[in-house]
């Protein structure tokens, strides 16, 4: 015999399991008042590390009676820091920095193109006298995803997507969904150009509607010499940022040899398409136009040094830049190749899920939809990884390198109340 | 069979096998410095695999360049029996010799830049999206690669 009859276990198990779930409860309760507590806490206590941080920032001078803090404020708040500098009791010099400091830069931009911001802080910020690049290069790196991506459909979950997803996420997610969306925009642009719908190749089937846009589609052949074309117009748009740059940075007398380049590329650009339509037929402008391109290029590479050392240095610009140049073109091919190989790819998981429903299964039609869905889901995932990292090479090596971008900016990271949401 | 026949589903297989190769190799290393990383920083773990993914697309290439010039190489067959030159033949298992190769080392050379990025990222330099930038370089020649055996089967 037990020594407690079965009854009673029972009755003290049932307790034991109600003492369980009150204890939870608590917990939970506590859980729901806490977390904000803690997280209440956690901000003073970078509140307190930023502040003493600063203090410890400051150099003493005159025997530490006085305590010196130097820092920098963008142009649209200094009205408000002066105003808190006279109201408590602070001596201050305000300077305008130099160039040899070094400035901490914060960028400013469209709404636009500040979607784009984190994408070039991957690589580097701009110094504080550089142009920032971030507008120049944001249109161009979506079309070159929407390039590689290059599939309608897949642009069109992107767009729809993140869409749905914007209304219920968070504030400091946002304009990453946005990015997103814009990038699906451009997918559904080149989807239509090469005509590509999930996989399916829409200049090759027979479908009724497509039958008199047909031949508005680009066939392969013809999206390569895009890339190409997409390639030149960025490559020289950076040479023409560049001459921008070094007026701004050092003067005119120094933007004269990429001038010079301008001239050679743009001017022959538009003269090839020019003879090529029969409208010039004589060579010797083309001949002028590369005349007067070399000789800024010879005569102003460096107008430091004599003019002889100069037609040297102009010399070996001049062979690293050509063959660099056509280095940098072919380059852009991968714009090609990427969307032609993501096509591919969708193409294949429809023909494989249309073999699958053409076989003699009973289970046939939920393979098919399993299939097309795995199959779409993957291609998707690994086609936009390209997407996204091709383009983001294009920008950093082939755009910046024209555009004779340095680089290397601190951030401006402001002495701020921390504002952890809680 | 004639000769022409077997020379281009060996360089079919040879595109399929090396650029595939090529990847498994890549993404393995990806892989194993992935783990060797979690165990100093578990909280990046996205970025592992991220970059442990990006060699991965070699093998895709390789497939994609099989399933081009099959589709193409299937209207050479006239009554179930396949007529090939010998020019086309040696074209494609020129393509296939290209593309197989160029994905086996730039998959296993962009392997070992991916991991050393990961390790680098597990030690706790902010070095991500450089990483990313350095590992595309090795893709490039895969993607030329892929670039030409399309041109070559476009030019059977």
């Amino acid at each position: 015999m037990p020594e407690r009859p079965f009854p009673a276990i029972a009755q003290n198990i049932l307790k034991i399991e109600e003492e369980i779930k009150n204890i939870n409860e608590d917990i939970d309760n506590y859980a729901k008042t806490s977390i904000p507590a803690l997280k209440s806490v956690k901000n003073t206590i970078a509140e307190n590390s930023d502040f003493n941080k600063a203090v410890l920032n400051t150099s003493g001078k005159f025997e530490d009676t006085v305590m010196l803090l130097e820092a920098y404020v963008p142009e649209n708040k200094e009205k408000k820091l002066t105003e808190f500098l006279n109201e408590n009791p602070t001596l201050y010099v305000k300077e305008n920095p130099t160039l040899k400091d070094n400035i901490p830069v914060l960028l400013k931009n469209n709404k636009f193109s500040r979607l784009f911001e984190p994408i070039g802080k991957l690589f580097s910020l701009p110094t504080y006298s550089e142009l920032d690049l971030t507008a120049c290069f944001a249109p161009f790196f979506m079309l070159f995803f929407g390039f590689c991506l290059g599939d309608a459909g897949y642009g069109l979950l992107f767009l729809t997507g993140a869409g749905l997803f914007k209304l219920k996420a968070e504030d400091n997610i946002k304009p990453l969904l946005s990015l997103v969306q814009f990038l699906g925009l451009a997918t559904i642009i080149f989807g239509a150009i090469s005509g590509t719908f999930f996989g399916i190749n829409l200049i090759q089937t027979d479908i009724k509607l497509f039958a008199d846009i047909k031949t508005l589609f680009l066939n392969p052949d013809n999206m390569f010499n895009l890339a190409l074309v997409l390639g030149a117009v960025q490559i020289i748009f950076g040479m023409l940022i560049k001459m921008i740059n070094r007026i701004k940075q050092f003067g005119f007398k120094y933007s004269l040899a990429t001038v010079g380049w301008l001239i050679i590329f743009a001017g022959t650009a538009i003269f090839t398409v020019l003879s090529m339509k029969e409208i010039l037929n004589t060579n010797i402008i083309l001949y002028a136009i590369l005349s007067l391109g070399s000789f800024f290029i010879l005569i102003f590479s460096d107008p430091k040094i004599n003019v002889f050392a100069r037609i040297g240095k102009g010399l070996w610009d001049m062979y690293s830049t050509v063959t660099g140049i056509f280095g940098d073109l072919l380059s852009y091919i991968r714009l090609f190749a990427l969307g032609l190989s993501s096509a591919v790819l969708g193409f294949v998981i429809n023909d494989i899920a249309i073999q699958i429903l053409g076989s003699a299964s009973v289970t046939r039609h939920i393979f098919f939809v399993v299939f097309l869905l795995f199959g779409h889901t993957l291609n998707i995932l690994i086609a936009s990884l390209g997407s996204f990292v091709h383009p983001m090479r294009l920008t950093f090596v082939e755009f910046y390198k024209n555009a004779g971008f340095v680089g290397g900016g601190k951030e401006y990271k402001p002495f701020e109340k921390q504002n952890i949401k809680s | 069979m004639s000769t022409a026949v077997i020379l281009a589903y060996t360089g079919i297989a040879l595109m399929i096998a090396l650029a595939g190769i090529g990847s498994a190799i890549g993404v393995s290393s990806g892989g194993n410095a992935s783990i060797g990383a979690l165990k100093k920083n578990d909280e990046a773990f996205g970025k592992y695999m991220l970059l442990s993914a990006l060699p991965g697309t070699q093998g895709l290439y390789g497939f994609a360049g099989f399933f081009i010039i099959n589709a193409k190489l299937s209207t050479f067959i006239v009554d179930g029996v396949m007529v090939l030159t010998m020019y086309q033949g040696v074209a494609v298992f020129a393509a296939g010799l290209a593309l197989g190769f160029v994905g086996l080392m730039s998959g296993i050379k962009q392997g070992s830049v991916c991991a050393n990025g990961i390790a680098g990222i597990g030690s706790g330099y902010d070095i991500f999206g450089k990483t990313m930038v350095l590992a595309v370089f090795p893709e490039l020649y895969a993607i030329i690669a892929f670039a030409a055996a399309f041109l070559i089967s476009a030019g059977l």
